[in-house]
């Protein structure tokens, strides 16, 4: 186990420079769009009776004739748990060229709670403590995945949101369990599918033994090209099926392809993740 | 094409059942991880992919299998029939007399393909060379021993012996009988047919084996204006002879005419520097006349009596005559009694001699020596004056003078038997004055020139081996102005000639000074040769080269002890091949496993998807290194290289000359090289070598660019090249532009005179000049080094060093070029390490000065 946390670990930093690049793409950090504690400047108004005199900007008072008090924008923090699937089937490519679907899962996931953390925000991996502050990034990383399934730990509130990583390829059973486990919760959030290009086009052919890590049986295939047909229709179905159980639950799913930009699918989190927060 | 082990093939029968276990056992399925399996879980296909293997990949691996069993079958690809079949005792009976030489090479690798054959099959060898000295043990010996042995064989520059063969050959005998093959120099020879038979009687054989054979040379009587040579060949085919001086230059070069004689027209200022006269295309001891003092440098004695100092010089009376003969002969002077004792070749002297000088003068001549005089008043004075070819009448003659009503005469044209036939008399010389001869002539005397009205003018009598010459008038223009035209010289040298023919040079028998080789080399003695006598043949004891007095040795050709020569045409009886007919056997299994092993790599890469990209690099290289198998060999043993320029006088040279060098570098130093390699700039990897001689040529070729990459790569690693233009630093517009565009191609760094500290000058010898053929050619170097650690990358000479080096120069030169072989090519295998030598002294001063 430590063993495979220090491979892990050593993969880290380029991973976390990989969500830094990817993070550093998306442009503006969000704020409250209201005056309150933050740091950045919000307005000016006219003192009123109660404002201490450490509030009073007195320069721009010197401008005008009454005494100004500056204002920042209100920048509260809010709380997203992150849980990015460490599964045995995620770490798995097609082709060597390609990033392993756990790798773009992970990057993913750091990149989207960097943001958040640069939003000002707190991220709370499964089974840890909220975490606040750009340079904590790190420790996300090295948390985020601790659980093998997003079981609602104390720290998750009503009206915190939830980000899941994974390649959703285990029964949808489980998941609508998981999911409808959150929603009682009172959390909500976005589903993001993380698939290889092959899991999804099957572009094999010829005769191919398919095994996978953990269980034992396999299939044998004398013709893999015959099958290819209604083995697309199979995954179509199941992501069709996943999205529809996120919109019963009040959740988002996104999917995203290992052989497709990492940006684009960050983006339209980040999309999702700030439409939430408003 | 034939195999060693026939009976391996019978596993060929075998392929059908490999044919069919192939087919039987099907190809696995490939292997695939793939994570949405659940979702495969009851997906079939609707049916199986034909599970045997394409036919394609069937035959390969078929191929594969009988290429390997065909290679472990050892297949020889002009496998000679007997060879390949007999076990028995082989037996090599070589010619290696003169005539081979120029054949050598194709006749020793003719004996190296059939030991290398006989090493296959492990038989005993019997080595036999004819010519002496016959070796003590003829064999048996195993086919390796054979071939270290005659690797060592040279040519031997004398001719065989068969009779001496014969009786060794007595004591050779095998139970099994003796397969016997004879490689003949093709030369008649009346014990050629008792040889056959000795050989037949050892068993099976032989079979004469017959290949090219040389031509010899020998001197021939020479006419003044050139040096004649006679061609002793099998064929009338014109052969081109040439010849070289000193510095084995060429001098000049005849065809031989139909009476297989050559003359070789030359000046005869450039004749005395004949050094040898040879056959082009051959390097045969035979095919070389050596010129010596007898056919060369000839000195003419004037004598000269103490109190001459006070008299005017153009009044001398002997100064004409030094005009005159000073072109062609070294000229002494002196009293007679000193020039006596220098062994001249004519002695020349004028007016009248006291009786003791003409007792000394008399002897003299008997052996062999010429002596000519001049007359003058003294003479016409003296009643009993000795030593004459005549007697003379008191008082002379004048004619043309005041007191005188005769005219001056003229002179009539030369007589047939006189030495001076030939030459055009000029009208206008006039004899004023002369000596008269005796009407009743001396019987023995000879007239050699006589005036318009035939008295005598130059008369002459043989007296033992020597001649006695007077010219009846005086040498100076008092008499006549025959000293002052130009026949005069002419009539000089003749003589001169004439007496170098007769005279003799000490008394035998003389030591050996340099002998040659069978390729016509000259050499130290070794010390198995004797003294040279009279009746000497050339033999072991006796090998062609110099002899007698280091400074003037005497020449001893083997050309002129040899028969002529008759072509040997052997009996009906045996059998009979031409050498170079037969294909050298060529073993292919190399090649069959090469094959085996790239299609054996191909199917791994076809089936198994081979991505181990090393273990195919790997695959690729070991075939690769079997391929490059010159690279390979270049690469085994360190050797010095010559660039060949395709003149195959300046390669066989400059492979001579590195041959010698690395000889003398093995025998002086702790380097031992291997054979140097010719080096044909093709672009290909030059970094094994670690100096290159390259003869540079007006006629060289431009450089295409791969070419020229390659030296730049070269020089680039640290690579050591010696450029020798071979001309002593003769301005060659032609050549300079070779060398400028040479130098443009190659990228050659600026060159700097070679000082006298440099490294090459320390390295082994301390060197003052680097004199090759040349001694005075200046020498360049690199001037900036330090981008190879202070050692330069280019030399550029003009001495011909190779030349010198393969002994075809200057004697005295040989080893002052020898000494800077060696410091150069210890300088291209240390680099600088031998420059801590230069500073020596300063270093050692450096520590007296220590506490």
């Amino acid at each position: 186990m430590k063993q495979q946390a220090l491979v892990l670990a050593d993969a880290l930093p380029p991973l976390l420079m990989a969500a830094r690049q990817i993070a550093g793409s998306v442009m503006g950090a969000h704020g409250r769009r209201q005056a309150g504690p933050g740091d950045s400047f919000w307005q000016y108004r006219v003192a009123r009776p109660g404002d201490s005199l450490r509030q009073i900007d007195w320069r721009q008072s010197a401008r005008s004739q009454s005494l100004q008090v500056r204002e920042t924008e209100w920048a509260a923090a809010q709380t997203v748990h992150v849980w990015c699937d460490s599964g045995d089937g995620m770490d798995w490519r097609s082709q060597a060229t390609l990033p392993t679907k756990s790798q773009r899962a992970l990057v993913l996931t750091l990149a989207a709670s960097l943001l958040a953390l640069r939003g000002g925000e707190r991220v709370c991996p499964f089974g840890s403590a909220p975490i606040s502050g750009e340079h904590q990034v790190e420790r996300v990383a090295l948390s985020v995945g601790l659980r093998a399934d997003p079981v609602p730990g104390p720290t998750l509130a009503p009206g915190h949101s939830v980000l899941l990583v994974s390649d959703f390829l285990a029964p949808l059973d489980h998941w609508e369990s998981v999911l409808k486990a959150l929603s009682r919760r009172g959390a909500a959030g976005h589903l993001l599918q993380v698939l290889d290009p092959a899991e999804e086009t099957f572009p094999f052919s010829g005769r191919i033994v398919f095994r996978h890590q953990g269980q034992s049986d396999s299939v044998e295939l004398g013709r893999a090209q015959d099958v290819a047909a209604s083995y697309r229709e199979r995954i179509a179905d199941h992501c069709r099926d996943l999205t529809s159980l996120a919109q019963s639950q009040g959740w988002t799913c996104l999917k995203h392809r290992t052989d497709h930009s990492a940006q684009t699918a960050l983006l339209a989190l980040y999309t999702r993740l700030s439409e939430r927060a408003r | 094409m034939s195999f060693a082990f026939p009976w391996i093939l019978l596993a060929l029968a075998a392929l059908p059942g490999l044919w069919w276990l192939l087919k039987a056992v099907p190809p696995p399925p490939k292997s695939m991880i793939f994570p949405p399996l659940r979702l495969l879980l009851g997906l079939k296909s609707r049916r199986d992919e034909p599970d045997h293997m394409p036919w394609w990949i069937l035959a390969l691996r078929l191929m594969i299998a009988s290429s390997l069993i065909a290679a472990a079958a050892g297949p020889i690809l002009f496998a000679h029939p007997n060879a390949a079949q007999t076990t028995g005792p082989l037996l090599i009976a070589f010619d290696d007399d003169w005539s081979v030489a120029t054949d050598w090479q194709t006749r020793l690798q003719w004996m190296e393909d059939r030991l290398n054959e006989a090493k296959r099959v492990g038989r005993p060898i019997y080595l036999v060379p004819t010519a002496p000295p016959v070796p003590q043990a003829l064999g048996p010996m195993s086919a390796e021993q054979a071939l270290t042995q005659i690797r060592h064989w040279k040519p031997k520059p004398w001719e065989t012996d068969r009779q001496g063969v014969i009786a060794a050959l007595k004591d050779v005998s095998d139970p099994a009988g003796i397969q016997s093959v004879w490689l003949a120099n093709g030369l008649d020879d009346e014990a050629n047919e008792a040889f056959i038979h000795a050989l037949a009687r050892l068993g099976n054989g032989p079979t004469v084996i017959l290949g090219k054979t040389g031509a010899a040379l020998s001197p021939a009587a020479s006419v003044s204006e050139s040096i004649s040579v006679e061609i002793n060949s099998l064929t009338p085919d014109p052969v081109a002879v040439v010849a070289l001086g000193q510095d084995g230059r060429e001098l000049g070069r005849a065809l031989s005419d139909a009476t297989r004689r050559a003359s070789v027209p030359l000046p005869l200022a450039l004749r005395n520097q004949v050094a040898r006269i040879v056959i082009e295309g051959e390097h045969s001891a035979a095919a070389t006349v050596l010129m010596d003092e007898r056919n060369r440098r000839r000195t003419v004695a004037l004598v000269q009596d103490g109190m001459d100092e006070s008299r005017q010089p153009l009044l001398e009376s002997l100064t004409y005559v030094a005009k005159a003969v000073q072109p062609f002969a070294e000229i002494v002077t002196g009293p007679q009694t000193e020039l006596l004792a220098q062994k001249p070749s004519v002695l020349m002297l004028s007016g009248s001699l006291s009786q003791d000088r003409a007792f000394d003068l008399g002897g003299w001549i008997e052996t062999g020596g010429m002596v000519v005089r001049f007359a003058d008043e003294t003479m016409a004075q003296n009643d009993h004056e000795p030593l004459l070819p005549t007697r003379l009448r008191g008082g002379g003659r004048e004619m043309g003078g005041v007191l005188s009503w005769t005219e001056p005469q003229t002179m009539a044209a030369f007589s047939a038997e006189s030495p001076f036939a030939g030459l055009t008399v000029p009208e206008e010389i006039q004899v004023r004055s002369q000596v008269l001869a005796d009407p009743n002539l001396d019987p023995d005397a000879k007239v050699w020139a006589r005036l318009a009205d035939s008295t005598p003018l130059v008369t002459a009598k043989a007296m033992g081996q020597g001649w006695l010459v007077l010219f009846h008038c005086a040498a100076t223009p008092k008499w006549s102005n025959l000293s002052l035209s130009g026949l005069f010289p002419d009539m000089l040298h003749r003589l001169v000639m004439m007496a170098s023919a007769h005279q003799v040079q000490g008394e035998g028998p003389f030591a050996p000074v340099r002998v040659m080789d069978g390729f016509g080399l000259l050499f130290p003695p070794t010390g198995t040769e004797r003294a040279l006598t009279e009746q000497s043949r050339p033999g072991p004891a006796h090998p062609p080269g110099f002899y007698g007095d280091s400074k003037a040795p005497r020449a001893f050709n083997l050309g002129p002890a040899l028969k002529p020569l008759r072509r040997f045409v052997p009996p009906a009886s045996v059998r009979v091949e031409q050498m170079g007919m037969q294909q050298a056997e060529r073993d292919l299994r190399p090649f069959l496993v090469g094959l085996a092993l790239v299609l054996g790599l191909a199917d791994l890469v076809i089936t198994a998807r081979l991505t181990h990209v090393a273990v195919a690099v790997a695959m690729l290289l070991t075939i690769g290194g079997a391929l490059a198998e010159e690279v390979w060999k270049a690469g085994l043993d360190t050797r010095l290289a010559y660039v060949e320029t395709g003149v195959s006088r300046i390669d066989s040279k400059s492979r001579l000359g590195l041959g010698a060098l690395t000889e003398v570098l093995a025998a002086r130093s702790t380097t031992s090289l291997a054979a140097p390699q010719g080096v044909r700039l093709d672009g290909g990897d030059l970094a094994f070598y670690p100096l290159l001689y390259w003869p540079v040529t007006a006629e060289a070729e431009t450089l295409s660019e791969t070419q020229a990459q390659a030296v730049r790569h070269y020089l680039k690693r640290g690579g050591l090249i010696l450029l020798d233009r071979q001309d002593g630093d003769v301005a060659d517009p032609a050549l300079e532009a070779t060398l400028r565009r040479l130098s443009r191609q190659l990228d050659l760094p600026p060159l700097t005179p070679l000082s006298s500290d440099h490294v090459l000058n320390r390295s082994f010898y301390l060197l003052r000049g680097l004199p090759g053929r040349f001694a005075d050619g200046k020498v360049w170097i690199q001037a900036d080094t330090a981008d190879n650690d202070g050692v330069a990358t280019v030399i550029l000479g003009s001495n011909d060093w190779a030349g010198e080096w393969a002994g075809m120069g200057v004697p005295g030169q040989q080893e002052a070029a020898f000494r800077f072989g060696i410091n150069l090519c210890l300088y291209a295998l240390t680099g600088n390490y031998k420059a801590d030598q230069v500073h020596l002294p300063a270093i050692l001063e450096r520590l007296g000065h220590q506490p």
